[in-house]
């Protein structure tokens, strides 16, 4: 099954979106932070990585730079969630290096079917 | 002949020539003479003598050789030898050669006997005698010989030596004879030879005489006749008809005469036309003296004009000025003392020679004096009077003395300042009188220049205040990019003292320079400006840049093309700091991004677990734990919304206080209550030393302050841990402290705590939740109770939080109560304050009150109008927006249209930005709501500071 990192600081939401996934079948890790999640990237491959944009310490683009920047990080899966729903700011995360981006307040039915398309492409 | 004649008359000098060659002919043709006569006295003397000396040598020969041949024939006889034979022959030979010359000579008859005689005997002597005695000696009959010999010897022979010597002596006499007749015939000639001298003499006087009759005469004639012609006589000689040089010199005199006759006539004409002209010459000649006398007068006046003008000092001061003009004015007129008063406010003067007291005096008096005469008339007035004794020192006797009053008349004829000099001891002439007339113009001129200098002056002040007191950096840049003028504002932007350390001359370069140093990207700004400069910029009227020195200001740069006439003449850069529009904006913008997220958070939950509810089959209890999140994040978002509400009302004013005195204890306490269900592993410790303090407070807003408090003690202390509420009194003041021991805050969170939406950027704490808004709310509603909030933390100790708020004054009897004190209430300045707001009117009046302010509160307009009257505020606060038609305008309006009223200064306190027409009514004092109270006292002093009139 594949597994997906989860980095969100909120705990409600972190919730909603581990319960949606696990139910799914995914293995699930979280982290509460941007820092945290960057060290969770280096320990491990995942086939997918959820960021919520603003993180304490690190935020989401920081850790997508990052983990770019990485050697055999390059080409994992990393959805952006944001509450900042502007083109502008969805353009910046594109750029940034991430694959997709869903806006705050979000569907778990539409993150999940996302999810699912992303690990299948 | 006739021609010879003609030849002679013509010309003097041919005659006068011919008669000299004449006589010098004359006396030459003597001299020849004489000197042939001479020459043939002295030949025929010399050929007379020189044949007798002949003769006589023949003679002597004829003796010599007569007696040689006798001898050389003794001689033979004797010897007998041939030799003396030959010379016998030989003798014989010479002697008949010397009688053939003798021969030829004249002979006088008895010569010629004696000759004859000779040749006689020797004829014999040869032919006979000889060869016989030859015949004798050869034979030796001596005796025979010698009686031939004695027969014949004696007789022609010696008669031969005898006439030789007696011809010697004749030709001795002869010769003696012949020098006697030569002598008398040199005297002879001699005498001839002087007559014929004294001839040529005589008639050479005679030449002499006709000449000088022939010239000398006509001559002197002439010259007399030329002098008397001189002498302007009537000249008459009559020698033209004459050929020579006479007549041609008559001729000449006659034709000169009669040429200078005419000329002279002409002469005469031309003298008289002359001497027309030369009294013309002279009448100008009058004229340009009269002129050149007075423009002597004139250049006089001009120097002394001249002297003034330079000797005054080149000021602007007017009192250097005016002293300049008094010393200098007094010494060019000659004067002993004297005095300038300016009749404009202010009275200036200068004196010079008097004594301080008495120049006071007469500034003070000058109206009094004749000054005023000569205000009167508008010109000099000048008096003359005895000497004072102060002026007479010394001296005995009287002494006159002249005082010149001059008014200084300005450009419209008006009076601008008054002179008076005074001469101890000697006239004003007239001239002098007009002297002073004259620079007193000047010295109108030179008040005048110094009034223009001091109006533009005044001008520049206001203008250089203008500037300065603008907010705006202003920069005055010329086409070629050279900075002319800046302001204050400017130097402190770019924090520069001075434009020296560029020389004083701020060129574009430079400027861009100073640009590289401060401001952050300045290539945009460079060019921007750059492109301002020469014109270039089209359609972009801004720009906006970043300073980062001295101090970080965002600034907005826009221009203006500054025209003189139609020629662009430069560019006004204006630097506007929009650092504080940029901060609101930013964090306007930020705001709405923060609201946003945290909308958008609970949001999330609330939908994202609805829609599993809605669309998974779950079991009870998840379906339960979800709907309680579902609750709990619903919540969040109301208090978020109230919170967020809240603060937006108490930021913009609009948030009403009830103000009451209470007593904060029992609120900390009804506070605490509130939060125990929240507490799970805290101690709550209330520690109350002031129990029975009361603060003027909204007894809601109070409550909502220490409950957000408590609350956020008991939610950074997750682990629990003693929260001690301390209330106390210190200094007037009543203290309130909120102490945990939970997580703490970092020390670098302190300053941006009370910030809305900030929160400790950490995840643990995410965990607890919050809006961000809390701190602000307290503060918010601290401020509005004149109190303070400050933190005191220690990361991972704990933090505390303590509230100063007034005690409340017993004696204030808070805000309702309408007064109207009387006006005779002496002391503080009475202000009137309109405002429906009563907890705002509350606050400003305690404001007001504690500024010393004697405060008139109102509500309602027409109350207010109406009291006005009897209270005469120094100062009027209104709010535009009152409860009954009667509103802040109409309170204006009301006042500006009584008399009494309409002098008051007003201020409008409001949340409307109305000031166009609060300016347009010439109300400058606008504060907009929500404002700090003191902003208000600020604003109330200066009015009073600037009209202690009304």
């Amino acid at each position: 099954m594949a597994a997906i990192l989860l980095a969100e600081d909120e705990p409600v939401l972190r919730m909603l979106v581990m319960d949606s996934l696990e139910d799914e079948g995914y293995e699930i890790e979280v982290a509460c932070d941007g820092e945290e999640a960057f060290e969770r990237i280096q320990e491990r491959e995942f086939d997918l990585i959820i960021l919520d944009y603003m993180m304490p310490k690190m935020t989401g683009i920081e850790v997508i730079e990052r983990t770019r920047e990485l050697e055999n990080r390059k080409h994992t899966k990393i959805l952006m969630l944001s509450a900042k729903s502007q083109q502008t700011e969805q353009d910046k995360v594109l750029q940034a290096g991430a694959d997709d981006f869903m806006s705050k307040p979000f569907s778990p039915l539409d993150l999940i079917a996302k999810v699912g398309d992303m690990l299948d492409g | 002949m006739a021609k010879w004649r003609r030849f002679y008359r013509v010309s003097i000098t041919r005659r006068f020539m011919s008669m000299l060659i004449f006589t010098i002919m004359l006396i030459l043709l003597g001299s020849i003479l004489m000197v042939w006569g001479s020459s043939r006295l002295l030949s025929d003397y010399e050929a007379s003598t020189r044949e007798m000396k002949t003769k006589q040598e023949l003679v002597s020969d004829i003796a010599l050789h007569t007696n040689d041949i006798i001898l050389r024939a003794r001689g033979y006889y004797v010897y007998l030898t041939d030799f003396e034979y030959e010379q016998i022959f030989e003798q014989k030979e010479a002697l008949e050669k010397s009688i053939a010359e003798f021969k030829q000579l004249g002979l006088t008859t008895s010569e010629l006997e004696i000759i004859q005689a000779i040749e006689a005997f020797f004829d014999t002597y040869f032919s006979s005698t000889l060869p016989v005695a030859v015949e004798y000696a050869k034979s030796g009959n001596y005796e025979a010989l010698r009686s031939l010999i004695s027969a014949d010897a004696s007789n022609p022979v010696n008669e031969l030596i005898s006439y030789a010597n007696d011809f010697e002596a004749y030709l001795r006499k002869a010769e003696q004879e012949k020098n006697t007749q030569l002598v008398r015939d040199f005297a002879r000639q001699g005498i001839l030879f002087i007559l014929y001298v004294g001839l040529i003499l005589v008639i050479s006087l005679f030449i002499v005489r006709r000449m000088s009759v022939d010239l000398g005469g006509p001559l002197s004639n002439l010259s007399l006749a030329a002098s008397r012609f001189a002498r302007g006589d009537h000249a008459h000689f009559d020698y033209q008809e004459r050929e020579d040089e006479i007549g041609r010199l008559a001729r000449s005199l006659e034709t000169m005469m009669i040429t200078l006759h005419s000329k002279e006539e002409e002469l005469v004409a031309q003298n008289e036309e002359l001497l027309a002209q030369q009294d013309e010459l002279q009448m100008q000649q009058e004229e340009l003296e009269h002129a050149l006398g007075k423009m002597s007068e004139n250049e006089r006046f001009l120097q002394k004009r001249n002297l003034l003008v330079q000797s005054l000092a080149n000021t602007l001061n007017k009192q250097e000025l005016l002293d300049s003009i008094i010393t200098n004015l007094v010494k060019l007129t000659g004067s002993d003392k004297g005095m300038i008063i300016l009749t404009g406010n202010g009275g200036d003067y200068s004196a010079y020679g008097l004594s301080d007291k008495a120049a006071e005096h007469f500034a003070n008096h000058y109206g009094e004096s004749l000054m005023a005469r000569a205000i009167q008339k508008r010109n000099l007035y000048i008096h003359e009077r005895e000497a004072t004794d102060a002026e007479r020192a010394y001296h005995l006797d009287g002494i006159k003395v002249t005082d010149t009053y001059v008014p200084v008349l300005g450009d419209n004829d008006e009076i601008i300042a008054c002179l008076l000099l005074t001469k101890i001891g000697r006239e004003l002439s007239d001239q002098e009188q007009e002297e002073i007339s004259g620079l007193a113009t000047q010295i109108s001129l030179a008040l005048a220049k110094l009034g223009i200098y001091e109006e533009s002056e005044y001008q520049r002040q206001i203008n250089h205040d203008m500037l300065n007191t603008i907010q705006e950096a202003v920069q005055l840049v010329d086409t070629n990019g050279l900075t002319l003028h800046v302001n204050r504002m400017w130097y402190e932007m770019f924090d520069l003292k001075t434009c020296v350390e560029y020389g004083g001359r701020m060129e574009l370069a430079d400027f861009n320079e100073l640009l590289q140093k401060k401001v952050a990207e300045p290539q945009a700004l460079i060019q921007f400006i750059k492109q301002v400069v020469k014109g270039e910029v089209a359609g972009v009227t801004s720009m906006n840049y970043e300073l980062h020195e001295p101090v970080k200001r965002y600034v907005q740069i826009y221009y203006e093309p500054l025209y003189r006439g139609s020629e662009l003449f430069g560019v006004l850069l204006v630097h506007r700091d929009i650092t504080k529009e940029y901060e609101v904006d930013r964090m306007k913008s930020e705001f709405v991004s923060t609201v946003s997220h945290e909308l958008r958070t609970p949001l999330a939950s609330v939908l994202g677990f609805a829609e599993l509810l809605l669309h998974r089959e779950l079991k009870p209890d998840r379906q339960r734990k979800y709907i309680s999140t579902i609750h709990q994040e619903a919540r969040r978002l109301t208090t978020l919304i109230n919170d967020f509400l809240d603060l937006q009302r108490m930021e913009s004013g609009r948030q009403s206080y009830d103000m009451k005195p209470a007593k904060l204890g029992e609120l900390v306490q009804e506070a605490m209550e509130l939060q125990k269900v929240n507490v799970s592993s805290h101690n709550l410790i209330w520690k109350d030393e002031a129990r029975e303090a009361i603060v003027f407070a909204d007894r809601d807003k109070m409550l909502q302050v220490f409950t957000n408090l408590i609350n956020n003690a008991i939610k950074y202390s997750p682990h629990g841990g003693k929260i001690t509420i301390h209330l106390r009194t210190e200094k007037g003041r009543l203290l309130v402290t909120t102490q945990d021991e939970g997580l703490g805050i970092p020390a670098d969170a302190l300053p941006n705590l009370f910030n809305k939406f900030y929160r400790v950027d950490n995840s643990d704490r995410r965990e607890i939740g919050g809006t961000g808004l809390g701190l602000a709310i307290v503060k918010e509603i601290i401020n509005r109770h004149k109190g303070d909030i400050s933190v005191h933390s220690v990361l991972g100790e704990g933090s505390a939080f303590t509230i100063s708020l007034p005690l409340f004054e017993p004696q204030e009897q808070g805000g309702e109560e309408q007064s109207y004190p009387s006006p005779s209430d002496t002391g503080a300045a009475d202000i009137m304050l309109i405002e429906n707001d009563r907890n705002l009117a509350v606050m400003l009046r305690e404001e007001l009150e504690g500024n010393g302010y004697r405060v008139h509160l109102f509500t309602e307009g027409s109350t207010a109008v109406h009291a006005m009257k009897s209270i005469s505020p120094k100062v009027v606060v209104v709010d535009l927006m009152l409860e009954t038609e009667f509103d802040g305008w109409a309170v204006i309006e009301q006042m500006r249209s009584e008399d009494k009223l309409n002098q008051i200064p007003i201020v409008i306190s409001s949340a409307f930005e109305e000031q166009d027409r609060a300016a347009k009514m010439g109300i400058r004092h606008f504060l907009i709501k929500p404002y700090e109270p003191h902003k208000l006292t600020v604003i109330i002093q200066t009015i009073l500071n600037q009209e202690p009139a009304v």
